[in-house]
């Protein structure tokens, strides 16, 4: 029998502890914490996985919380999904602590890849589009963001890879799933899709020692194909990233690429999000350089060969302000308009940049033509 | 500043609107008393004593430093490069990433990409070309008239350390051409580049190099020890006003503003809370805690024959580490309904001022309409501890027009002065004093010359004592026998006395890095007590010196204190004879007065007679009290 290994997301060490929550063992689910330190500390993340009081296994946790658009939580979540022994964890699967990321940060060196490591990037990085595109494939109305989620984990695992967002700071789940107006980091929970969303599913894994980080928006069946403002949305978006990645090469000052950003997206109605960035991504999920997606930045660095990160430009149809929801990572639009996002990782060769995510033939989503208002 | 283009001010300021909190009644206009632009403040200004002196708040991250330029990843990559080649000829001690070389290096490349930078407009607005150049740049007249001052005993006028920051920067260029075009003051293609070469075929490129470095060093503050030296737009618009001096040598500094920041963050990332100083701690408690183990460990070994049994201890103290709450053997829902209660006050706490500043936020968008880049702005200065501050602590007067004066240093001496920002103190600079020690090197070598070989050993002897043990010992007992207010010196903390050195006659103790340099005469014109300890070293016999300093370490501070610190009146009386002779031979070795009005040669002769005059004066004070 293997040993047991405590409930509490950031503790993750193996326990002889008799502690058990006492709601889970009503529902015949053993989950065991070392002691009451690590139940009482992991407690609000713990609950999301239990009924409502009443029963419900479908409720809102947070029915104080004032909603900015028409979007709730669908809780409990799932239980957290497991993974084999024999896949190779990143720092933080543990406890949640990414410890080699925190000692990196801000230290002003961003990594050069050598020709060996940037092999095995590229394989990390075309095993993670080959999953989003598999995981893609189902998106339809009726299909709840937890079965993505399974989808994609058993997809990652089949492949010896880790869903790098699982546990990352004690993220529940294994990739982020971002509807509506959630701009990003959105737990996959109950909700089903419906005719009319937009969804962004965000993928990173780690696979031979390295993260593949990318991330496309999606539109759920044939109705949100026929909203002129979000067709405008999601496609200015996807041009944004597009544009800002031809201007990649050796000598770019990377604060350059919010310019490049802002400036289509404002002539195209949008607007675009300050809070969350870009960032160089390999050994570690997240590390220099830090790429804001807004005109006017200061961001630090000029990029030269081999060096690898993501541009992943978040737009919204009204404010660019956001707020997060009581879970601590759902962030949305403070309006509730609708918010896209596109993502790729990127090499800096020689020559240029090359996109180490890039789609294929066959992948699920892509361009399709703006729609005029009047409905031509 | 003295070298702002009045011609910029208006973008200037545009830029500080948007990057900075700049009080809006400031004036920035040409001064009567700083010789260019200076900073001014309406004459029917008002300070309320509530209000809070605040004239200007910028965020570091908006401060111009290596560590927030494009540039900033090939500066450290060269730096460690050149630090795991060090078989090559460059510069290892040279570190482009840090302190002035960085900066230098900053502000070059952030000119050269013109309007791409988000400093263009403070950038421009700082004259470069018509800025002083280096006083170890001047030409080899103007030194000579500076021969034997402080200047050129403390090595300023000495171009090497210049010449090779500059053959780096050169070489760092290259490296990088092709992702960056090679600003043109670095542009110098030719190959195997040594300082001769550098003066003698890009005399013009090294002196515009040089302006570079002087607008720096003059403009350039020290902010924390993470972002370290920086350029402050808008702090280093105002200009110097010099301390007064009053009876009894109390400095009175006159400035009207402070610049202050949070010095305390951590060195590696700059934030004031981390993970990478605790993750330090970390490793030091599971150090202890190690420690602690394998005392616990001898212990046991030690008491073998104690039948107390140690677990139950242990027992006992884990089951009350829970802070405060009592241990539970099972998990209960009362318990669950308990901590459910806890959270939702909590929460309640956390959200309240959150929703406030929500708020307020809101109101502020409605009157500037959409300009994020305010509300980005609102927010970073919001956190004091982020920003740089320049706080008013003294009122402008109407005597200067009520411009606002800084002070560049009420501590710094002619030579730094000049060194820094190419003036000097035109009255009489209380900081300064003048080093005899090529005197006394001379009256050594004589002395060596005299001697027999056994004699001469011991003296040699002697001073390798003082440059060993004995320096640092003397400079302690005269810190620590020097005070007025405290009542026990023993206890001294340094950083205390740093503080309190340059206000008042504390300058007794000032420290100097090592003893040849404390070998000097004060601005009252009384000699260190370090030259006399020195000197009664040298006279004293040699017995004494072996046995009581050379080979005593029980009582070496006592012994110290009563043989080379202690004066009777005689030899008080020799020893001033022997500086006076020095001073003599000082006085003899400047350039005389007449020669430097009468130097045509040079634009500086006015500055240069008046920086001699006044260390002649300060000779002349001894001579005259002996």
């Amino acid at each position: 029998m293997s040993a047991i290994v405590c409930s509490a997301p950031h503790c993750g060490k193996e326990t002889i502890s008799q502690l058990k929550c006492p709601i889970c063992l009503k529902d015949g689910i053993s989950n065991v914490f070392c002691n009451q330190d690590c139940f009482r500390s992991s407690w609000s993340i713990h609950k999301s996985i239990h009924k409502s009081d009443d029963g419900s296994t479908d409720y809102n946790p947070f029915p104080n919380f004032n909603y900015t658009g028409d979007l709730r939580p669908h809780y409990p979540l799932s239980p957290r999904r497991s993974v084999p022994k024999h896949i190779k964890l990143p720092d933080y699967a543990k406890n949640g602590k990414p410890i080699s990321e925190i000692k990196q940060d801000r230290l002003g060196k961003i990594p050069v890849l050598t020709a060996k490591e940037i092999e095995k990037v590229k394989k990390t990085c075309k095993m993670a589009r080959e999953i989003l595109d598999i995981t893609a494939s189902h998106i339809k109305p009726g299909i709840t963001t937890d079965e993505i989620d399974e989808i994609l984990h058993k997809e990652c695992i089949k492949r010896n890879a880790y869903p790098s967002p699982l546990n990352y700071y004690n993220f529940p789940k294994s990739l982020c799933t971002s509807i509506n107006e959630v701009i990003c980091h959105g737990i996959p929970d109950k909700r089903k899709l419906q005719d009319g969303d937009i969804i962004n599913l965000d993928v990173t894994i780690y696979y031979l020692g390295f993260h593949a980080d990318l991330n496309e928006t999606y539109y759920v069946g044939d109705k949100a194909k026929c909203n002129p403002e979000l067709v405008n949305l999601v496609e200015t978006t996807r041009e944004c990233l597009d544009l800002a990645i031809k201007a990649v090469k050796p000598g770019l000052a990377f604060r350059e690429l919010g310019n490049i950003i802002e400036k289509h997206a404002n002539e195209n109605n949008c607007s675009v999000v300050r809070t969350y960035c870009g960032h160089g991504c390999g050994v570690l999920f997240h590390c220099q350089p830090n790429i804001p997606h807004y005109s006017k930045n200061k961001a630090i660095g000029i990029a030269k060969p081999g060096q690898v990160f993501t541009i992943e430009p978040m737009l919204n149809i009204g404010t660019y302000k956001d707020l997060s929801w009581p879970d601590k990572w759902t962030a949305v639009t403070q309006d509730g308009k609708f918010s896209a996002q596109f993502e790729q990782m990127l090499l800096v060769t020689e020559e240029g940049v090359e996109i180490l995510t890039a789609r294929n033939e066959n992948s699920p989503g892509g361009p399709i033509p703006r729609i005029s208002e009047n409905g031509n | 500043m003295s070298f702002t283009k009045s011609t910029k001010v208006e973008s200037l300021i545009n830029w500080l609107d948007q990057n900075t909190y700049w009080r809006d009644d400031l004036i920035i206009k040409n001064s009567k008393f700083g010789g260019g632009l200076g900073v001014f403040i309406n004459q029917d200004y008002s300070f309320n004593e509530d209000d809070d002196k605040l004239l200007l708040r910028i965020p570091k991250t908006n401060l111009l430093n290596p560590k927030n330029s494009f540039i900033y990843n090939l500066l450290i990559e060269f730096d460690s490069s050149s630090m795991s080649n060090s078989n090559s000829n460059s510069n290892s001690d040279v570190i482009l990433s840090e302190g002035m070389y960085g900066l230098v290096l900053t502000l070059i490349y952030e000119e050269s990409i013109q309007e791409n930078s988000p400093w263009f407009d403070y950038i421009n607005s700082i004259n470069i070309e018509d800025t002083i150049i280096p006083i170890c740049l001047w030409d080899d007249n103007e030194k000579e008239l500076l021969k034997n001052t402080e200047v050129d005993l403390l090595s300023m006028l000495n171009y090497n350390e210049l010449i090779n920051f500059y053959i780096e920067c050169i070489k760092f260029a290259k490296l990088n051409e092709k992702l960056i075009n090679i600003p043109s003051v670095l542009d110098i293609s030719q190959k195997n580049l040594n300082p001769q070469k550098i003066l003698n075929l890009y005399h013009d490129k090294l002196i515009l190099f040089g302006k570079y470095i002087q607008s720096v060093v003059s403009r350039a503050f020290q902010v924390d020890n993470y972002y370290q030296l920086s350029l402050v737009p808008g702090a280093d618009l105002f200009n110097h006003l010099q301390p007064k001096i009053e009876e009894g040598n109390k400095l009175i500094p006159q400035e009207n503003i402070h610049f202050t920041c949070d010095g305390s963050v951590c060195d590696e990332c700059g934030e004031q809370e981390c993970d990478h100083e605790e993750s330090a701690d970390e490793d030091l408690e599971e150090f202890e805690e190690l420690e602690e183990l394998e005392e616990l460990e001898d212990e046991e070994l030690e008491d073998e024959s104690d039948s107390t049994p140690e677990i139950e201890d242990e027992e006992i103290e884990s089951k009350e580490i829970i802070d405060g709450e009592p241990e539970i053997k099972e998990i209960t829902m009362e318990y669950i309904n308990q901590i459910e209660l806890e959270d939702l006050s909590d929460n309640e706490t956390d959200l309240d001022p959150e929703e406030v500043s929500t708020l307020s936020m809101d109101e502020e968008d409605q009157h500037r309409n959409n300009e994020n880049i305010n509300i980005d702005l609102a927010n970073d200065l919001s956190d004091s501890s982020k920003c740089c501050d320049v706080i008013l602590v003294r009122p402008p007067l109407e005597k200067y027009d009520y411009e606002i004066f800084n002070s560049y240093g009420n501590e710094l001496n002619n030579a730094y002065l000049l060194q820094k920002y190419g003036f000097i103190n035109t009255n009489e600079n209380f900081n300064n004093s003048c080093l005899l020690s090529v005197q006394f090197f001379k009256q050594i070598s004589l002395l060596k010359e005299k001697l027999n070989t056994m004699k001469r050993g011991e003296l040699q002897e002697k001073l390798d004592w003082l440059e060993d043990v004995g320096y640092e010992l003397i400079y302690e007992i005269i810190l620590s026998t020097h005070h007025h207010d405290e009542q026990d010196g023993d206890e001294q903390d340094e950083d205390e006395q740093d503080e309190d050195n340059h206000q008042d006659c504390c300058s007794e103790s000032e420290y100097y890095e090592n003893w040849p340099l404390s070998i000097r005469i004060k601005f009252n014109g009384e000699v260190t007590l370090q030259t006399y300890a020195i000197l009664k070293l040298i006279e004293l016999k040699y017995t004494i010196f072996k046995y009581k300093l050379l080979n005593n370490i029980k009582k070496l501070k006592k012994y110290i204190k009563q043989i080379l610190l202690t004066h009777n009146e005689t030899d008080l009386k020799s020893m001033n004879n022997t500086v006076l002779k020095w001073c003599k031979d000082k006085l003899n070795s400047y350039t005389p007065i007449e020669l430097i009005k009468n130097s045509k040669n040079s634009k500086n002769s006015k500055l240069i007679k008046n920086l001699v005059e006044q260390e002649q004066n300060i000779i002349n004070r001894f001579i005259d009290q002996h």
